[in-house]
């Protein structure tokens, strides 16, 4: 009663790792452009960080895996680890409910140095197919997606999950900083859905 | 400036922290039964998990789909008993903006595992079991909440009686299944395009791709043409990892001729 055939299981082999087309950010192709607004209200585009490795992070205060990120101190000290070795750090909130004001509140509140850009109608969201928050993206000094995905391994909203992960984002980002392969350019994401409009 | 608009400024200047500030627990009620009313030495019985969800919330099935998190279960079980694996039922699809697709529950839900009791179980005291139970609910905001439930039993030689019995037949009857024979007249599955022959109408049938940290499951489409439903899909693997689909068996949910929501287990193709 199960017709699966051999030829047929081929051809579903070869699909995989072919890939489809679609409009999202891939691994490899030209991260999408954009020019957003920070908490400052000063417009932040991709295009004024040509050269340098940029890292984009989705955005949203209320979701609880990205609070376990703040919280504990994690990202920002990532991002500052990182902005030694002249990496930028961006967020991108594409929260319908999203304002400058709120983004300027919460960045004091949680000593976020890094820009939290304004994407209230979630079109640099959906360019990246950005699904959920923490959705990660690190664009390399050729402006090409050098990975997508998770932040680290442990899909968990409980702070003591971090320690125990394997930060993904920072791996990849040392790779890309020695000029290496990226090992696991892409990882399925978790977190909150992104709250578009 | 007038103190009114002054206030309102002020107003918006604060952040709204609502979502961390709620409890996931006061929005999920969690509790562990049996369908027993003792345990009886050596004998295995089933026990569920059940969350009763606010309305207009959700929490998620072992593949949340594009966000969320499954509910995660740990068992707390005396020397000795040993606890099946989790059997989630037959979820159901939510479609949030931006086109985020979620599997999942509303309302109401009940994980079944089922016990085994080991034959030296003393028959003086009565057996507690417990587990730890997380899960993540979300409506326009996600909130995780956590319980630890117990259960106390006695031990018994043999005036075990059943329980909750109707809430366990409706739990088990949604578990898909892999006995595809009752509802189906036959059913095939090719580089993605599974095709199924129902013996009775059905309708409201969705395809439930497996959970995979390593398969990306896309472009799902559910065709209905009076008792043949073809569902086409793309599996892709994540760069740099090869894909293989051997293991990974989806679910096909439906809505039988009597109401009733079901799933069939989809074994997944072999790469």
């Amino acid at each position: 009663m199960f017709k699966t055939g051999l030829f047929a299981l081929a051809l579903m082999a070869t699909a995989s790792f072919t890939g489809f087309a679609s409009a999202e950010a891939k691994v490899g192709e030209a991260a999408p452009a954009f020019s957003l607004q920070d908490q400052d209200g000063k417009a932040v585009s991709l295009d004024e960080h040509k050269g340098k490795v940029v890292v984009l992070e989705w955005f949203n205060e209320e979701c609880p895996f990205v609070v376990k990120h703040y919280k504990t101190g994690n990202m920002n000290a990532l991002a500052a680890k990182y902005a030694e070795k002249d990496v930028v750090w961006i967020a991108v909130n594409s929260s319908n409910f999203t304002t400058n004001d709120k983004n300027k509140a919460i960045a004091e509140k949680w000593s976020i140095k890094h820009p939290i850009l304004n994407d209230a109608n979630g079109a640099t969201g959906k360019a990246y197919d950005a699904k959920t928050t923490p959705d990660m993206f690190i664009i390399n000094k050729d402006g090409k997606v050098a990975y997508k995905g998770a932040i680290d391994s442990i899909k968990d909203s409980d702070s003591e999950s971090i320690a125990k992960a394997t930060n993904y984002v920072a791996k990849a980002l040392d790779e890309v900083l020695a000029d290496t392969a990226v090992s696991q350019a892409e990882t399925k994401p978790y977190g909150c859905s992104v709250k578009y409009k | 400036m007038p103190f009114f608009l002054a206030m309102f400024l002020a107003a918006l200047a604060i952040p709204t922290f609502v979502a961390h500030a709620q409890d996931g627990k006061g929005l999920v009620k969690a509790e562990l039964l049996a369908d027993t009313t003792a345990i009886v030495p050596g004998k295995s019985f089933n026990v569920g998990i059940r969350l009763t969800v606010e309305p207009a919330w959700h929490v998620y099935w072992t593949n949340p789909g594009d966000a969320g998190l499954p509910i995660r279960v740990t068992w707390k079980l005396p020397e000795g008993f040993t606890a099946s694996d989790l059997q989630f039922p037959t979820p159901i699809k939510f479609v949030q903006p931006g086109d985020i697709v979620g599997y999942g529950y509303e309302q109401e839900v009940m994980l079944i595992a089922t016990i085994n009791a080991p034959v030296g179980v003393k028959l003086t005291s009565p057996v507690v079991l417990s587990a730890d139970v997380k899960w993540l609910v979300c409506k326009d905001v996600c909130i995780p909440g956590k319980a630890t439930i117990a259960l106390d039993l006695p031990a018994s030689g043999d005036d075990a009686k059943p329980a909750n019995q109707e809430l366990f037949k409706t739990w088990t009857d949604r578990v898909p299944t892999a006995n595809v024979l009752a509802p189906l007249v036959d059913l095939s599955h090719n580089a993605g395009q599974i095709r199924l022959d129902w013996s009775s109408d059905v309708t409201e049938v969705q395809f439930f791709p497996p959970a995979s940290d390593d398969v990306t499951f896309s472009d799902i489409d559910v065709k209905q043409a009076g008792r043949t439903t073809t569902i086409t899909y793309k599996a892709e693997s994540l760069d740099g990892k090869p894909a293989s689909l051997s293991g990974l068996n989806g679910v096909v949910g439906y809505i039988d001729k009597d109401n009733h929501r079901r799933g069939i287990v989809v074994p997944g193709v072999k790469g």
